[in-house]
Parts: C-alpha cells; sequence; structure tokens
C-alpha cells in the first residue's frame, strides 16, 4: 500500500525501491513536511491565535481544521510550496536514493 | 510580547524535565529581553505541542490532494514539452518529467523566499525576532542554493548537448576507420602478405603500408562505403539515445551518397 509518498512520484524520477526502505522513506517525508508545514503555520500566527490553537488541542480534528481555514488562510499555499520544495529535494537527490 | 507567546511550551517543557529530574533553567527575563544564562534553544517554540496528537495526522488528506494537484500540473506542462510520439522511450519522459520537477520546485521556492523575506523586513526588532530571522536567513541560503545547483546543472548539459554532434561525428569516425582497418587486414590476410607486413620496420614500411591501404580503399564500392558509413552512425546514434544523452530525433541523412561518404574517409585516413 502507498504511503504518503507517491511510488508514481518516485518512478517518475527513476527512483525504485524495495517495500521496507519505501516505507522508510515515505514515513520520514511525511514527517519532514509535517514538520516544516506546522513550523510555517505558527509563524504565521499571532500571540493571540497561538493561544487559541493551543486551546483547541483537545478540540475534535473538524473544528481544528474550521479554525485554521479561517486563520491561516494561505494555508493551502503553504502546504504547496512545502511539497513542492520537499519532492524537488527528493527529485534532485534521485541518483543517491538508488 | 514575543516571550508570552511560547510560554505555554516551556511549562509543558519544564514539567517533564522536572519529573524526569532534570535541571532546566526557567526564565526569568523580562518581555523583549533574554537572560543571557539561558540557552536559546530552550526558547524555540515546540511547534508539535501546540498541534499536540494530531500534528500526525491533521494535515494527511490535504498533503494527498495537494500533492495530485501539483503532479497534474506538471504533467501538464510536460505535454507542452513532450510530443506525444512512439520514439519518445520512458527513460527520456522520465527525464523531462525530473526536470520539470525542479523546475516547478524552484517557482515555489521564490515564493516562500519572497514570503520569508517579508516576514523578516516586517519584524518587531527584538532579539528574538533577531534569531528567529537569522533561522529564515538560513532557510532563504538553502533555498537559493538548491536553485544555483540546479541552474548550473542545466547550463553544463546545455553545454554537453550544444557540443555533443561534434563529439558523435569523432565517436563516428573512430568506428568507421575500425571497421575499414578491420577489411584491411582481412584483405591482407588473403593474400599472405600479413606476416610480411607485420615484420616491416622503418619510415618506408609504413609508408608503403599507408599507400596500400589508400589503395584498398580507393577500390573499395561504393555501396560498401555507404553501408560502412551508414552502419557506424546508426551504433553511435542508438547508444546515445540508449543512454539519454542524445535527443531521438536525432537524424541520420537518409540521402547519404559517395561524396559525403568520401568526406568522413577523408579524416579517417589522414
Amino acid at each position: 500500500m502507498d504511503g504518503l509518498l507517491s511510488r508514481k512520484f518516485l518512478d517518475d524520477i527513476g527512483v525504485k525501491l524495495d517495500e521496507q526502505t519505501y516505507q522508510a522513506l515515505s514515513e520520514h517525508y511525511e514527517e519532514t513536511l509535517n514538520e516544516r508545514v506546522i513550523s510555517e503555520i505558527v509563524d504565521e500566527l499571532n500571540e493571540g491565535q497561538l493561544k487559541e490553537l493551543e486551546a483547541l488541542k483537545a478540540a475534535d480534528e473538524g473544528l481544528l481544521q474550521e479554525w485554521l481555514a479561517v486563520n491561516v488562510p494561505q494555508l493551502n499555499e503553504i502546504i504547496e510550496d512545502e511539497i513542492t520544495v520537499l519532492l524537488g529535494e527528493l527529485a534532485e537527490s534521485s541518483d543517491q536514493l538508488t | 510580547m514575543a516571550f508570552e507567546r511560547i510560554r505555554a511550551s516551556v511549562e509543558a517543557r519544564q514539567d517533564r524535565k522536572d519529573a524526569a529530574g532534570g535541571d532546566f533553567i526557567r526564565a526569568r527575563s523580562q518581555p523583549e529581553e533574554l537572560d543571557a544564562a539561558r540557552p536559546l534553544d530552550a526558547l524555540i517554540t515546540d511547534d508539535r505541542e501546540i498541534l499536540g496528537d494530531k500534528k500526525d495526522s491533521l494535515f494527511r488528506d490535504r498533503y494527498r490532494h495537494i500533492a495530485d494537484v501539483i503532479d497534474t500540473r506538471i504533467e501538464k506542462a510536460e505535454e507542452r514539452v513532450i510530443k506525444p510520439d512512439d520514439t519518445v522511450d520512458e527513460r527520456q519522459q522520465k527525464k523531462y518529467r525530473r526536470e520539470k520537477y525542479l523546475e516547478y520546485r524552484n517557482n515555489r521556492a521564490d515564493a516562500k523566499i519572497a514570503r520569508l523575506q517579508e516576514k523578516i523586513d516586517n519584524s518587531p526588532k527584538s532579539t528574538l525576532s533577531k534569531y528567529i530571522n537569522h533561522q529564515r536567513k538560513q532557510t532563504i541560503n538553502i533555498l537559493n542554493r538548491n536553485k544555483s545547483v540546479f541552474d548550473h546543472q542545466q547550463i553544463k548539459l546545455e553545454q554537453k548537448r550544444q557540443n555533443k554532434p561534434e563529439q558523435l561525428k569523432k565517436k563516428i569516425d573512430q568506428l568507421v576507420n575500425r571497421k575499414i582497418e578491420a577489411m584491411y587486414r582481412r584483405e591482407l590476410r588473403k593474400r599472405r602478405l600479413l606476416d610480411q607486413d607485420a615484420k616491416g620496420i622503418g619510415k618506408y614500411d609504413i609508408v608503403k603500408r599507408a599507400a596500400h591501404k589508400a589503395e584498398f580503399i580507393a577500390k573499395m564500392k561504393s555501396d560498401e562505403k555507404k553501408r560502412i558509413v551508414r552502419e557506424a552512425i546508426l551504433l553511435v546514434r542508438k547508444q546515445n539515445i540508449e543512454k539519454g544523452r542524445l535527443e531521438p530525433d536525432y537524424g541520420v541523412d537518409d540521402t547519404l551518397d559517395s561524396r559525403k561518404v568520401t568526406e568522413h574517409y577523408g579524416r579517417t585516413i589522414e
């Protein structure tokens, strides 16, 4: 089963991995992406918003998503930038991955 | 004010460290000022604490969706470059696709650099901002460095492509020369002159051999000359396409005639 890192993308850049290595790379990819996206989101918020967000830690995911949609309007753009930068790094180092 | 923002994470970290028996130095600083004795890394916001357990799953669906969108955009950009042609093999398509990902990455990296620079320019003048801006500048440097590495690779690749025809000619000449040499030695063997030829020493014998060879070539039939050169050209073309060094549409002249073949021969016997 495909992890968050698409097998098609790896195939596109000429990287062939066995299942175990692929799963490890996919996990690392997701972890790195999460760190960068969350770091960018935190950077966008002011002090008051950060306190609100922290208070929502225990709330359900739907409420959290709604809050983010209102307070981080450029969220999709941030995610797209970080995904593209990270995929670009993978594409650039594709020779070393095989 | 900036310090208030991270107080909650710092307190949570303090509780954990106290429970583990560590020696965590609690912040005593006034807002906008830092305790000189306190290590800076203690002030870094723990982003994961802000979202808690949800951090791993919160954006997963959005990541998948946006990754699909990016892939579709790159495929559409690709269609403008790669013409639907059966001769464009899988290797070439992967090469184009990789280049397209890198170009797209550079464009988005520009957008991220602009965003980071705006934050640096608009940030308040405080020690904490100075530290955070230092991290932002490092990120900008990394993004710029990746772009310049990519640009440099593209320039080198383009130079190689431009020099390719000249290198191919040399390769073709080598193949043709080798073929002629093999045919000449076969002819010598037939005439049982090989031993005498091998024993030849001195300048005179070398000159005599060159004369024999030139005579041999002059006697070759036109069709045979054409065949040898065409085979060499096709072989070199095939090798370079397989290695991804040559575009599949690098043409072979179907009207190859004796005059053109002689030009090729001229280079090989000089």
